[in-house]
């Protein structure tokens, strides 16, 4: 009867909901819209979400130029 | 001696019950914030148009499933691991293979290239990070130089640097997280925490701090602090095992990819889980996440064959991608973002834009 471990095992589980309690948090209102504000400031640099023209996107298949 | 045992028991019951009222008080902390959804404050954002993504490249040449793989600073270099024990580094342009390398073992489920470039790191069942230097020397037995770093007790699930070439985190089987020094092999600190494998990681992006994130067999995302080693916030909102963990791009969230056929958004300042993102019709498990540059799309690879989009903000599916012939196991946004690519159960990767 192990009671000693158990009893250290749970000091550790209360411990670790003690600091998760003191936690500041912050309303998800404000929280949804600073990850929106983000989305928005950075949607012209995010070339997967703009879709790159070929030139610049590496990966997208170049225009081929023929010599007449 | 019987006074002693009865004072231990009392204690363990006194314990158990405060812990179950920090926990309903936390429960209730984060329920009177719950003030409004995540797509409910998107609802002006404009919608996302048609995205047209397809298969640039593909990368032929491991002989099993391929596990994991990790782009290189450069934007182009990528590395990649398999179940049949080989690391292959790649040229993504022009497909060409620069270096190969046996495990010991097989099941090489985490690979991971280092910020110099000069450098990856691998591991699997043989429960041990190894790192190999890369040279462009044809001489040179990459074999040879090869460094264990990390040793756990189980099989090693995921790793990867910290902002140098002289740290790695890993993540293992055994349940617990560790940061190491590569030159020494020294264990720096260890995070221990969650019930059961921990199978993925992300380390948050550098401005946001000594944190990483874990994700487990347990259910449990975790988010540590890497000086301490303390876990300084847990969720558990997913139904089954968390397969991918990664930062949403400004620090302040992260995404998860789970055998519950579900991904999920959590915001670390509202300490709770802010979106899912789900389909009546998606009923296989999610392995890998990834957000683009603006964190306003999520990529999410599955074990139906097929890659998701959704919009981050509005919660919904934006695209769906076919091409994979199997399992979709791994999937990583290019560093500057112009591609992603995902690895697969049929042996290849593909690179798409």
């Amino acid at each position: 009867m192990s009671g000693s471990s158990s009893v250290a095992a749970m000091r550790k589980v209360v411990q670790q909901l003690r600091l998760e309690a003191g936690l500041n948090r912050v309303k998800v209102s404000q929280a949804a819209a600073d990850l929106k504000q983000f989305c928005l400031q950075n949607a012209q640099h995010d070339p997967l979400l703009t879709g790159v023209s070929s030139s610049t996107n590496p990966f997208r298949p170049q225009k081929v130029c023929s010599f007449l | 001696m019987a006074t002693d045992g009865l004072h231990e028991n009392e204690t363990l019951a006194s314990l158990r019950s405060e812990a179950e009222s920090l926990k309903g008080k936390l429960d209730e902390e984060r329920a009177k914030l719950h003030d409004v959804e995540l797509h409910q404050v998107a609802e002006r954002v404009e919608a996302l148009g048609q995205f047209v993504m397809k298969t640039r490249r593909t990368l032929k040449g491991h002989g099993n499933k391929v596990l994991c793989m990790d782009w290189c600073k450069d934007k182009r270099r990528i590395v990649s691991s398999s179940q049949d024990g080989k690391v292959i580094v790649w040229d993504s342009f022009s497909t060409n293979k620069e270096h190969a390398v046996t495990m010991p073992c097989t099941w090489v489920m985490a690979c991971a290239y280092a910020p110099s470039g000069c450098a990856i790191a691998c591991g699997g069942l043989d429960n041990k990070c190894s790192v190999y230097p890369l040279t462009f020397d044809k001489n040179e037995n990459m074999a040879a130089k090869k460094k264990s770093v990390a040793m756990h007790t189980n099989y090693l699930s995921a790793c990867s640097f910290t902002n140098s070439d002289m740290q790695i985190l890993t993540a293992s089987g055994d349940g617990t997280c560790a940061l190491w020094d590569v030159e020494s092999g020294q264990l720096l600190q260890s995070f221990h925490g969650h019930g059961a494998d921990v199978l993925c990681l992300d380390l948050a992006p550098s401005e946001t701090g000594n944190t990483f994130v874990s994700g487990g067999c347990d259910k449990k995302a975790m988010v540590w602090d890497m000086r301490s080693g303390q876990c300084v916030q847990a969720f558990e909102t997913h139904e089954s095992d968390i397969n991918s963990v990664r930062y949403y791009p400004s620090g302040d969230a992260f995404a998860s990819g789970s055998d519950d056929a579900t991904c999920r958004l959590y915001d670390l300042r509202a300490d709770r889980e802010v979106a899912i993102y789900s389909k009546e019709s998606i009923i296989f498990g999610a392995s890998s996440v990834d957000f683009s540059l603006s964190g306003r799309l999520l990529f999410a690879g599955y074990n139906d064959y097929t890659i998701n989009v959704w919009d981050v903000l509005k919660g919904s599916r934006v695209s769906i991608l076919f091409g994979h012939e199997n399992r979709v196991s791994t999937l990583r946004v290019s560093p500057d973002g112009t591609a992603f690519c995902s690895g697969s159960w049929d042996h290849t990767l593909r690179v798409w834009a």
